[in-house]
């Protein structure tokens, strides 16, 4: 079965030395896993919220690239979601996404984060 | 903006050999009598559809029932349809670790399914459609084993390594990418007008992304990501998530009717109720076969027949591993009004095997018989195949 991929880029409005935090939730009951990437180091994050970059960074056009990658384990449903929410910049934003896989299969989301001042 | 590609879902059902006519109308199915009823609208009628609607979304649901009622005069034939209400929409905030144990009202709420269904119940000089509707759910729905919480714990940490080696994988080129978006990001920020610089700034988005799927799609493709990622799926490819504890479904359905398919003749011919509670242990035995035992209580009732209503009465047990199933179970048939017949003989013994033989489809093997042994039908032997596919769809905001 192929997996479904789903690729996008959305701008976040950071304020300048002001930490940055970021949650992941995989909804639908299913299971996932996220990696995030800035300035090449990556780390695992998951439903509760992570600080991205150091302490005191400013991270003004900076991109964290975000993967999830989420398989059907709810006989329930096929349906996937994953909802990124940033909090720290001018306000706190949600990003949600949905994708609807094949028994089993897999989702997975792509999304870059830019942080722009 | 939402997107979605067309998918569909179906079990189908084959059956290779039969050596009888397995029931009559109005008897319970011949596979399965007492497993936790799939579709309660079918059992009623005793059919067994080839294909089962499944609406995953209201919007299928409408044109699920805009494709049926362009003739709303007749029933229509061999229709089937299950679907779920929980799960007609997404659910967000919902992760596997919510769902790992339920109270009672979340354990109904989610498990609950809706079915309806149509049968031919006459015979070809006097023919009669019948039209069903059942719904079931778990009041107890026992909780996630440790074993399966396990699972999906190194399930997780496995899918975020995937991510992460394809993150490593695009590094090279996408670093040049984010320079490029950057450059033309702070370009847009130099702008004084705000309408310009907000459009300035989409079409950057736009570019990158355009560049970015280009990219993604090469590393996806390419024979390092699909051989790295390979061999961690295999080690999930069979996983089985397991609910252990108390189980207790209750199902009802209701059927009507309708001598020549004439929607106006319609009249209640059947209804029942079953209830259904189950122990499987998740503890006892962490590697081999389990054994789960099962009470079934059921009534129906068949003012439209003239057929006795009737109380069964009956239990079973369910040996199984990852890639099979073996059950045998016995039924208790209590008859209420005239019975014709010897009413001691109202009992039914069968016996099923099921073997995964791929990851979508299921040989199943049934034999025994039926309550009573002196009616036509009543010997059980049947050897089927069951087969599962359904394509993708996705939505993107």
């Amino acid at each position: 079965m192929a997996d479904i991929t789903i690729s996008d880029t959305k701008l976040y409005i950071v304020i300048p030395v002001e930490p940055v935090e970021i949650r992941v939730e995989i909804g639908d009951a299913q299971v996932g896993g996220t990696s995030i990437m800035l300035d090449g180091v990556q780390r695992q994050v998951g439903d509760e919220w992570e600080r991205i970059g150091g302490p005191g960074e400013d991270l003004s056009f900076k991109v964290v690239h975000c993967v999830t990658t989420v398989r059907d384990v709810n006989a329930a449903t096929n349906h996937t979601s994953v909802t990124y929410t940033l909090r720290g910049g001018l306000q706190q934003e949600s990003f949600p996404y949905d994708a609807v896989v094949s028994e089993g299969g897999v989702a997975r989301y792509v999304i870059d984060f830019v942080f722009v001042a | 903006m939402h997107m979605r590609i067309h998918r569909t879902g179906a079990v189908l059902l084959l059956v290779l050999c039969s050596a009888t006519e397995l029931h009559a109308q109005g008897d319970p199915p011949a596979l399965s009598s007492l497993r936790p009823v799939g579709s309660p609208a079918l059992v009623l009628f005793g059919v067994a559809p080839s294909d089962i609607e499944r609406p995953t979304s209201p919007a299928d649901f409408g044109v699920l029932l805009l494709s049926r009622a362009r003739e709303l005069t007749t029933v229509p034939q061999d229709f089937a349809a299950e679907m779920a209400p929980y799960w007609l929409r997404p659910r967000r905030t919902l992760t596997w670790q919510d769902d790992v144990s339920r109270t009672v009202l979340e354990s109904a709420l989610r498990t609950l399914a809706v079915s309806v269904g149509t049968a031919a119940l006459g015979t070809e000089d006097a023919p009669v459609s019948g039209l069903a509707g059942g719904l079931r759910f778990q009041l107890l729905s026992g909780t996630l084993s440790r074993e399966s919480q396990d699972t999906l714990r190194a399930l997780e940490s496995a899918l975020a390594a995937e991510g992460a080696l394809l993150q490593r994988m695009m590094a090279p080129r996408q670093a040049a990418l984010d320079s490029l978006l950057l450059a033309r990001l702070q370009e847009a920020g130099a702008l004084t007008d705000s309408t310009q610089r907000q459009a300035a700034r989409v079409a950057a988005l736009a570019l990158h992304e355009s560049a970015r799927r280009e990219l993604l799609d090469d590393v996806l493709e390419s024979d390092a990501f699909q051989d790295s990622t390979a061999a961690g799926r295999r080690r999930f490819d069979n996983i089985v998530l397991e609910r252990v504890g108390p189980k207790l479904e209750v199902s009802a359905a209701a059927g009507w009717a309708f001598p020549g398919a004439v929607w106006e003749q319609g009249r209640l011919n059947r209804w029942g109720i079953w209830a259904g509670f189950s122990w499987e242990s998740g503890v006892a035995m962490t590697r081999g076969p389990r054994f789960t035992p099962l009470v079934l209580v059921r009534w129906i009732a068949q003012p439209g027949d003239g057929e006795p209503d009737y109380l069964d009465i009956g239990g079973r047990l369910i040996m199984s591993d990852d890639r099979y199933g073996v059950s045998a179970e016995f039924v208790l048939r209590d008859p209420r009004g005239d019975v014709a017949g010897d009413d001691d003989s109202l009992y039914r013994v069968t016996g099923m095997i099921e073997y995964q033989l791929r990851s979508d489809s299921w040989a199943m093997l049934t034999f025994g018989r039926d309550h009573d042994s002196t009616r036509e039908g009543s010997l059980i032997a049947q050897l089927g195949l069951r087969v599962q596919f359904a394509d993708d769809r996705y939505r993107k905001p």
